[in-house]
């Protein structure tokens, strides 16, 4: 029994040792890329507003030329449009941007289900 | 003419299946259709749960010949016998008694899991460790019933891990004579999560614990994500090598995701391969309880311990990933809610499903979902770790 207890007390031990410097791991890179990103952000700011003021056209010329299916377009605009029932004239799509996909998994699983559950 | 016929008849009975079934064949063919029904009908985890039974169904249907016990109960396992006159199913279990399947199973779990709320919350790994008081508890409690050996009991206990691939992989290891009865107790219990917690959720906390709400967790750099499993996987496995099968898997499944360049390859792991590998592990699994098997003297006993052990390792687990929680609870001042420890026991995602609605009873403005998610995963990379700890010790 005494062999029990041991084994017990070192597992349970060895999980939280291993555990606790998981998080000493995550606090620590998590922390360099904020430190990180807090230097590169001061810089990176102000060039981007450069670029977008000095050349606007070739970059939404470019996200045309990634997400060229105007038959996606047309059909969002409609829904769009049937959602918030105004006429077809007060609607114009100016630009066309993707968002990156930075939802969590579990989020959209909920998502999904809330959406199932109304069908 | 007619004495050749009866005869050709008469032979055809004998080689039948029926002339060789006896009754304890009869009573687990019944068992093997009670768990179909309860997977069609009740949806009992049936992703598992149908080709565990069909498994045992099929192992338990005499001369049919895919599934020879006595090749895998002699020391040592002769795999060249096995690979010549191994049926389907026996092929099938190398997989299982290699430890191929599990450590797979866990790429797809890997690529499944998003470690966000962990990473946003790194404390959460604490709840996800104390969970695992459930496992050693039932170590010891397994011991001290005196008809398990340590390697039984290690296998036994890690039923308190919440995890049926784990559980298969370190009993696969440990006590491969018990692989039928603990994978069926972890994953029945794993089902039964929103029965078996609920009630030790109300009885360790209060009701205005219960109602806390918790801050809305930061945003997590996609950087972080990516440097998360390996960063994770350095660590783990250079301090507990015993854990590199699973913990190495999953790091690489969520690897696959968090890149983002290798989507056909993340596709794959969470989709495709997962399900197929879940098959060969339900159908070889449930094989393994067949009668030659179980008509063993003590094995009804042992069995019906593992039965009672499983449930003292889910609710040991349960309790001490709460009573963590009430701690966190007072250290930060209530701002912790300490349904989210129950979370820590693993059996993603339901038992963080269970934090939500058990929290959202006692204060329907409550999100905690995301907050138990936390737990959840890290309790996933706790029991890996815990079970990496009993294979070494007890191995």
């Amino acid at each position: 029994m005494d062999r029990a207890f041991n084994v017990a007390l070192v597992g349970i031990i060895v999980v939280f040792i291993v555990l606790v410097l998981i998080i000493l791991l995550i606090k620590l890179y998590s922390s360099l890329i904020t430190w990180a990103g807090k230097n590169k952000g001061n810089t990176a700011k102000k060039t981007t507003i450069e670029t977008k003021e000095s050349n606007p056209v070739s970059e939404s010329n470019h996200v045309m030329s990634v997400d060229n299916n105007m038959e996606i377009v047309a059909v969002i605009t409609a829904a769009v449009m049937a959602c918030m029932q105004g006429s077809s004239s007060s609607l114009r799509v100016r630009s066309i941007k993707r968002i990156g996909h930075t939802t969590p998994i579990w989020n959209i699983a909920g998502r999904n289900e809330q959406i199932l559950s109304k069908i | 003419m007619w004495n050749d016929f009866i005869f050709a008849i008469k032979e055809l009975a004998l080689e039948s299946g029926f002339a060789k079934i006896t009754l304890l064949h009869f009573v687990l063919i019944v068992i093997a259709c009670v768990f179909i029904y309860l997977a069609i009908a009740r949806k009992y985890e049936p992703l598992l749960l149908l080709p565990i039974a069909f498994g045992m169904l099929l192992a338990n249907l005499p001369l049919g010949g895919l599934m020879h016990p006595e090749l895998w109960d002699v020391s040592p396992i002769d795999y060249n016998l096995i690979l010549h006159n191994g049926g389907l199913l026996d092929l099938l279990y190398l997989g299982v008694k290699l430890g191929i399947f599990p450590p797979l199973i866990f790429l797809g779990i890997g690529a499944m899991t998003d470690f966000g709320p962990l990473i946003a919350n790194p404390k959460s790994f604490l709840l996800g460790a104390a969970a695992q008081f459930g496992i050693f508890g039932t170590f010891i409690g397994a011991m001290a019933l005196g008809n398990f050996t340590e390697k039984q009991a290690g296998a036994i206990a890690i039923i308190g891990g919440a995890d049926g691939p784990t559980a298969i992989w370190l009993t696969s290891k440990l006590a491969p004579e018990l692989l039928g009865p603990i994978a069926l107790a972890a994953y029945s219990y794993m089902a039964l999560v929103p029965i078996i917690q609920p009630p030790i959720m109300k009885a360790l906390t209060t009701k205005k614990e219960r109602e806390v709400v918790m801050e809305q967790l930061r945003p997590v750099s996609k950087l972080e994500k990516i440097l998360f499993p390996i960063l994770v996987s350095i660590l783990v496995i250079l301090i507990l090598p015993a854990a590199a099968p699973l913990v190495g898997m999953l790091m690489l499944g969520n690897l696959f995701k968090e890149s983002g360049v290798v989507e056909r390859l993340n596709e794959t792991a969470q989709n495709a391969l997962i399900n197929i590998v879940t098959i060969f592990l339900g159908l070889t699994v449930g094989a393994t309880a067949s009668a030659d098997k179980l008509s063993q003297p003590g094995f009804g006993l042992q069995a019906l311990s593992i039965i009672i052990l499983g449930l003292l390792a889910f609710s040991v687990g349960t309790a001490s990933g709460l009573l963590f929680g009430k701690l966190m609870y007072w250290a930060t001042g209530g701002k912790v809610n300490p349904l989210i420890g129950s979370a820590g026991v693993s059996a993603v995602p339901m038992a963080a499903r269970v934090s939500q609605v058990v929290g959202q009873k006692a204060n329907p403005q409550n999100f905690l979902l995301m907050h138990a998610m936390g737990p959840n995963v890290a309790g996933v990379i706790g029991s890996a770790v815990a079970a990496g700890v009993l294979l070494s010790m007890l191995g």
